[in-house]
């Protein structure tokens, strides 16, 4: 027994030294930086002797690149490592499938993307991309895509998308189109037309010719269809128009005012604000049927409905408590319940896709603000400031707020210019659109596929 | 206020319970993150402590570093597992006699020893104290003021060093990325490099479905603590405080501040 007391003192103390050396050490680290990822991308390797109409299919991998470069780019959560510091090591073929890290690493790059774009038989282009964890040293994704050599910038968006996705953990919004007002000539007779063009402005199309003015373009969550507005015989229609098809039929005449329709997040409905006598209230429209419910019922002026993603709240825009604010209700009309309490007045509410913010016009002292504020009113953050800026729009992820600016006019009435620009959730990434007009009321589509 | 907490340690000098009082000398030791200049010059330091402790400090962790290299590190789990289950810190020194990394392999050459396990976990306070009479105990305070001191300015220096290299890229603007809490388990060796991959604690969580957040928010805490290797800054002295760390990256502080 003497031995067993002895036995266990000796043990227990050496238990005291050795765990108390090895209670582990923690540390908290609760500070960071918010800075974009380093990604290098390597042009797609591809035959620079496969000539299809448009050049080379070297230069078309070389052009992929450039897309992917400038999407990741403009997000503003990556920044691409320059070409130029590139270090050369080995074969260009075997590197893809083994990059040598410590090359990429010491050039700062933290991700690396590389692949190759060849011709097939027929006729089509073969791309395929690999993503690399360059710290990690291993491959984070890789896929392959074939399409016709027309649908290139569609591929480039699409391997963006995958990077994104892959880096971030959200989807990406790059293979998206975006529809919006393209105005011109002057302001008293303002040419409206219907335009839709890629996220990144490429692919510029007209849809409308312009004689009738047109308005509040709104895109479906599901599908490549918008609904806006145009005026037949000095009253206001609502159009239904598929993109695709180019097809567009009529949901119907509204009598009085009808504002603002937009998509149920299912796209099976229409909510929108129609007045009468000068009395604005929110209805909202089953499509299939064309039955039409009223929501609100107040002598204010309720307006710009949108649904939450889960269909179960709607936000509108109201002046019932005097002053225009923004209320959140639940879808079918019952406890409406004001959110915004700030200074000056809140309008245009727009629920994020994701579900976690609704975006708003805030107009204070003379200037307008683009912002976002969590459904239950708290976390309100302005993202933008200037003379005009009104109409948000989300990208389908809930990153990036789409809103068009117009710029003041001068005392001999020159001015006015209105442009597209997008700002993300941080408010430090803001970026102008390039349009080949003035543009303003522009919506945002789904991920296209 | 303050006079009073200058008296409080006097008071309670000699009982063992000197250890809560630890962390208020702890916070006036800020300026230990220049740990490595005071190591070489143990002297200065100090003059600010009774003469009894200056002797003692020193050898501290040579003795512990000569305890270390006999465990392999198989028997690590083990500690941890139980050392997660209580939560305090200050349990710490009550708790090891369950543990000893050594007593495996004997327990099966003394068969009688396996029954002896229950009793053991009861009489682990009497083992203690036992220990304590045999002036084991007021060493061992002393040790853990000195260790706890030295941990503080390892854990300040790491972060310090993420911090300032620009290693943490947290993911801002990821759908409730403010409660993205990520542990990394990092081994060192003695020069600061890492030994294997960093490993996230929770690790079965990246590849849920769903947690495409947690995934972006481990791989950016991964990132940080590879960029940042080597951790060479670290006191060779106390490498056997750091070759075994867990970091946690939490980033709520900075996305809501």
């Amino acid at each position: 027994m003497r031995l067993f007391k002895i036995l266990i003192l000796v043990m227990t103390g050496i238990a005291l030294m050795v765990s108390s050396a090895y209670a582990r050490i923690v540390v908290d680290v609760n500070r960071g930086h918010a800075d974009p990822l380093p990604i290098a991308i390597t042009d797609l390797i591809g035959n620079e002797n496969d000539i299809i109409s448009g050049g080379s299919v070297k230069n078309y991998g070389q052009r992929i690149a450039l897309v992917v470069k400038a999407d990741l780019t403009r997000s503003g959560l990556f920044r691409v490592v320059d070409n130029a510091a590139f270090i050369k090591s080995g074969n260009a073929q075997t590197t893809l499938r083994s990059p040598n890290f410590n090359n990429w690493k010491a050039i700062g790059a933290q991700a690396l993307m590389n692949g190759t774009i060849s011709l097939q038989e027929d006729g089509r282009l073969m791309v395929e991309f690999r993503l690399w964890d360059v710290l990690g040293t291993n491959q984070m994704t890789g896929l392959r895509y074939f399409t016709s050599p027309k649908n290139w910038r569609r591929i480039a968006h699409l391997i963006s998308d995958s990077i994104y996705k892959r880096l971030t953990g959200e989807s990406g919004y790059f293979d998206t189109r975006v529809v919006y007002i393209s105005e011109s000539g002057p302001a008293t007779s303002r040419v409206k037309r219907l335009a839709i063009m890629d996220q990144d402005g490429h692919n510029h199309l007209f849809l409308t010719n312009g004689k009738n003015l047109v308005l509040t373009p709104r895109f479906s969550p599901t599908a490549q269809e918008i609904t806006y507005l145009s005026y037949f015989n000095d009253n206001p229609r609502v159009y239904l128009y598929n993109i695709d098809s180019g097809k567009q039929e009529i949901l119907g005449d509204f009598p009085g005012m009808t504002f603002a329709p937009r998509f149920s997040p299912d796209g099976n409905k229409v909510i929108m604000s129609q007045s009468f006598k000068g009395n604005s209230d929110i209805y909202v429209m089953e499509l299939s049927t064309r039955k039409t419910k009223r929501l609100t019922k107040h002598t204010a002026i309720d307006t710009s409905p949108s649904y939450s993603p889960d269909s179960r709240y709607v936000t509108f825009n109201s002046d019932r408590g005097g002053s225009q604010q923004i209320y959140v209700m639940d879808a079918n009309g019952k406890n409406i319940k004001r959110i915004s309490f700030g200074k000056g007045r809140y309008s245009t509410p727009v629920w994020s896709p994701r579900g976690d913010m609704i975006a708003f016009t805030r107009q204070y002292r003379g200037k307008f603000y683009i912002g976002v504020m969590r459904p239950d009113g708290s976390g309100e953050r302005l993202l933008s400031e200037s003379y005009l800026d009104e109409g948000p729009t989300w990208s389908p992820n809930g990153r990036v707020i789409m809103f068009f600016r117009q710029q003041p006019y001068d005392n001999k009435g020159r001015g006015g210019e209105t442009q597209l620009w997008t700002v993300d959730l941080t408010g430090y990434n803001i970026r102008q659109m390039i349009t080949p007009l003035d543009a303003s009321d522009p919506a945002w589509s789904p991920l296209i596929r | 206020m303050v006079s009073g907490m200058i008296a409080l340690p006097m008071l309670n000098l000699d009982r063992p319970t000197i250890m809560k009082i630890i962390p208020i000398e702890v916070v006036k030791i800020g300026d230990v993150t220049k740990l490595r200049a005071q190591e070489k010059k143990p002297e200065n330091k100090s003059k600010k402590k009774t003469p009894e402790r200056k002797v003692e400090m020193p050898p501290e962790p040579p003795k512990l570093a000569s305890t270390m290299p006999l465990p392999d590190m198989k028997a690590k789990p083990k500690p941890k597992k139980k050392t997660e289950n209580k939560k305090p810190a200050e349990t710490a020194s009550k708790r090891p006699p369950k543990v000893t990394p050594k007593s495996k392999p004997r327990r099966f050459n003394f068969g009688k020893l396996s029954a002896l396990l229950d009793k053991r976990e009861k009489s682990e306070p009497n083992a203690f104290e036992k220990i304590k009479d045999k002036d084991y105990g007021k060493e061992k305070v002393i040790s853990t003021i000195d260790i706890q001191q030295q941990t503080l300015s390892i854990i300040d220096a790491v972060s310090k060093h993420i911090y300032d290299n620009q290693c943490w890229n947290i993911p801002a603007g990821a759908k409730g990325a403010e409660g993205l809490r990520v542990i990394v388990h990092v081994r060192l060796s003695p020069d600061g490099l890492l030994i294997g991959a960093p490993k996230v604690v929770d690790s079965g969580r990246m590849n849920l479905a769903g947690q495409e957040f947690f995934r972006t928010a481990a791989e950016s805490a991964l990132r940080a603590v590879r960029k940042c290797a080597p951790y060479d800054f670290l006191p060779k002295a106390q490498y056997d405080l750091w070759r075994d760390m867990e970091i946690i990256f939490d980033p709520e502080h900075t996305l809501n501040g």
